[in-house]
């Protein structure tokens, strides 16, 4: 009897999946994500999208391997967001998938327009390292959600290109025709006031200061918590004068008084003024992710403020590192354009 | 007949000043060449018996170190903030019931150019003016140290009893007026807390940082119980570990590289085996205060020691400070 049963329910499954493919028409598409050197990617997201704009995703397997099963037939936007330092977004449009039948789709990463510096398979490790973590979002005394700790930064996976006013346009698409030559960092100075780099960023909260410290000049950011305003007539700084306040469990943190020389958005690199300001939402939903939206406001530069949605995972095992630009900088070199 | 009777007491205290004690006083003016120096410390340490008298100038510079012992003193004004050298002055004779005349004029030191003593003394202007309150304590009772201060310099330095080939690198050091210092090419300087500019220490259980406007612009202070690693990578400010004494923080630091100049405005040189413990204390609201131990057997004949008071700084605030954009050091040591 019990065989009998679970022989219909067997039967039952196949006719499931075989109806799903031919009524609705569904597809598949499997293959293997390798860097450019050939290695495989392990745990990088990837992504379909279809002609609405909905996103279907997988992480692929440790050895880069990825399915995306029971995808209804359709032309779809294949996409692999960027991830560390040197791997470029991969996106690939126009990807057709048959009812009924398995695309193979093999995907190699390039890197990016600065692509000889950084090491993104330390980057992959240490995600793949904490990825897993569960527990509920540690709180202070007094009650609010604790961002304190070590976490990995990571980009936007799906980042809106920024609407921009003429000049800016101009001045970005000359950054990019000359492979970002000049940027800021590339000289020591701080590039990217809102701390948008896959890197490590360490988070030092109290009740009246958050602090960031982070291996990039200027290596640390003060948001303070105590109530206090905006300065009525500050001079112009790389990061500003940041202020935070609470909406229930969001951290809001407001940022102005910047001055015009810093690069927005890491790889992006938009120009702006002065007139710049940057809200930043925090909040952390359980143990191991910090949701931050970025929202990044200059009517002199853009036609509508750039927003960027980021997720941070926590690896409380690691540690911010001293790094000394001045001692040990070498954009010059790698950059083409010495 | 009353208020007579007490104006005669007065009187005779006022005179017993000098003769019960048989003391004697050091008055005069604190200035620079182009003015006065208000809150200036001037301390007179007395010859035989090494006792320390101090005082501050007033607003106008003056000052007056009464009730000395007879003797000679040692007249001395630390350094103030970063350009203005200390001033010695040796063979100061006291003698009862008078007054020994004493204008102290300071000068700038050889990076003189570099930095504005007058924001300094207005720091400490505000300083003073801090309420006498005790130290803020931690949710798990240990004082917070948490807040902005105004570090300062040891009042009175020993010198550092050095190897030989330590002495030489220092003696070359001194004969170049520090030009090739690591802060000069916007390196880290120094990572011992011996620079008179503001640190902002956040304090909280596990951990300590300290923000200060010289790169590295941070350090990390782990309070978390953790020992140091085995087999660091040296760098330039080294690991630190933090464990209590009581009330007193004392902060273990080693995994130093040897490019490092250790003491503002002294430039020690060292090797990898340097270790530095300083012991932090917050005797109440106003006042930290730090006492230095730096050990290196491959440099220093015996560890040297700086002993110096922080203020608290209300109201002040670290700034950003982009060495690589303003770095004006190298035109004024004469480099450009």
């Amino acid at each position: 009897m019990a065989a009998v049963k679970r022989a219909a329910t067997a039967l039952a499954v196949l006719l499931t999946s075989a109806l799903v493919l031919a009524q609705a028409g569904r597809g598949a598409i499997v293959g293997r994500v390798t860097t450019d050197q050939g290695d495989p990617a392990p745990g990088v997201t990837v992504q379909a999208k279809d002609a609405a704009g909905k996103f279907t995703s997988v992480v692929a397997s440790m050895k880069g391997e990825f399915r995306i099963a029971n995808l209804p037939a359709g032309t779809y936007e294949i996409s692999v967001p960027q991830m560390g330092v040197r791997t470029a977004r991969y996106a690939q449009p126009g990807v057709v998938i048959e009812a009924g039948k398995t695309l193979t789709f093999n995907i190699m990463l390039m890197p990016n327009n600065l692509g000889i510096i950084g090491d993104d398979s330390a980057f992959l490790q240490i995600y793949n390292k904490y990825k897993d973590l569960k527990g509920p979002t540690p709180r202070t005394p007094e009650g609010r959600p604790d961002f304190s700790g070590m976490w990995l930064a990571n980009v936007d996976p799906n980042p809106t290109p920024p609407q921009m006013l003429p000049w800016a346009q101009e001045e970005w698409m000359r950054r990019r025709d000359r492979a970002f030559e000049g940027m800021p960092t590339s000289r020591c100075l701080p590039t990217d006031p809102t701390l948008t780099l896959p890197f490590f960023y360490k988070i030092i909260q109290t009740k009246t200061l958050l602090i960031h410290l982070f291996e990039q000049d200027p290596h640390y950011r003060q948001a303070f918590l105590d109530g206090r305003e905006h300065p009525v007539d500050p001079d112009p700084t790389w990061m500003g004068h940041t202020i935070g306040r609470w909406e229930k469990d969001t951290l809001v943190l407001d940022t102005v008084a910047l001055n015009d020389k810093s690069w927005l958005l890491q790889a992006t690199w938009l120009p702006h003024t002065e007139k710049l300001r940057i809200i930043e939402r925090y909040t952390r939903p359980d143990l191991a992710h910090l949701n931050i939206d970025v929202t990044l406001v200059d009517p002199d530069t853009f036609i509508k403020p750039v927003e960027r949605h980021v997720t941070w995972l926590f690896t409380p095992g690691e540690e911010i590192l001293e790094a000394v630009c001045t001692e040990n900088n070498k954009f010059g070199e790698y950059s083409a354009f010495k | 007949m009353k208020w007579i009777y007490v104006a005669a007491l007065l009187l005779l205290a006022a005179s017993s000043g000098f003769s019960q004690n048989g003391g004697g006083v050091i008055r005069g003016a604190v200035r620079l060449p182009d003015g006065p120096v208000a809150r200036a410390t001037i301390q007179a340490k007395h010859g035989s018996s090494g006792k320390a008298f101090t005082t501050m100038s007033d607003t106008s510079g003056q000052f007056a170190l009464r009730d000395l012992p007879e003797g000679t003193y040692e007249v001395s004004v630390p350094e103030i903030g970063l350009t203005t050298n200390r001033f010695v002055q040796r063979n100061v004779s006291v003698q009862p019931g008078k007054i020994t005349a004493l204008d102290i004029v300071l000068r700038k030191g050889n990076l003189g150019v570099l930095g504005d003593d007058n924001a300094y003394l207005t720091v400490r202007g505000k300083s003073a003016n801090v309420r006498a309150a005790p130290a803020p304590r931690m949710g798990d009772g240990h004082p917070d140290l948490s807040g902005v201060w105004n570090g300062n310099v040891d009042p009175n330095p020993q010198e550092a009893s050095l190897l030989p080939w330590a002495n030489e690198v220092l003696n070359q050091r001194r004969a170049t007026a520090f030009r090739d210092q690591p802060s000069g090419f916007c390196l880290p300087g120094d990572p011992t807390p011996t620079i008179p500019l503001l640190y902002r220490f956040v304090h909280t259980k596990g951990l300590l940082v300290q923000l200060f406007e010289q790169e590295p612009h941070y350090r990390q202070i782990f309070l978390d119980g953790r020992a140091h690693p085995n087999d660091a990578d040296p760098t330039w400010m080294g690991h630190s570990v933090g464990r209590w004494e009581r009330d007193t923080l004392v902060i273990d630091t080693t995994g130093f590289d040897d490019k490092s100049w250790l003491i503002f405005a002294t430039g020690l040189p060292h090797t990898e085996r340097l270790h530095m413990v300083e012991r932090y204390r917050r005797p109440d609201l106003g006042h930290l205060v730090v006492d230095l131990t730096l050990e290196d057997p491959g440099a220093f004949v015996k560890p040297v020691e700086r002993h110096m008071t922080w203020e608290l700084a209300p109201g002040e605030e670290i700034l950003e400070s982009i060495c690589t954009e303003n770095n004006k050091f190298p035109e004024n040591a004469g480099l450009k």
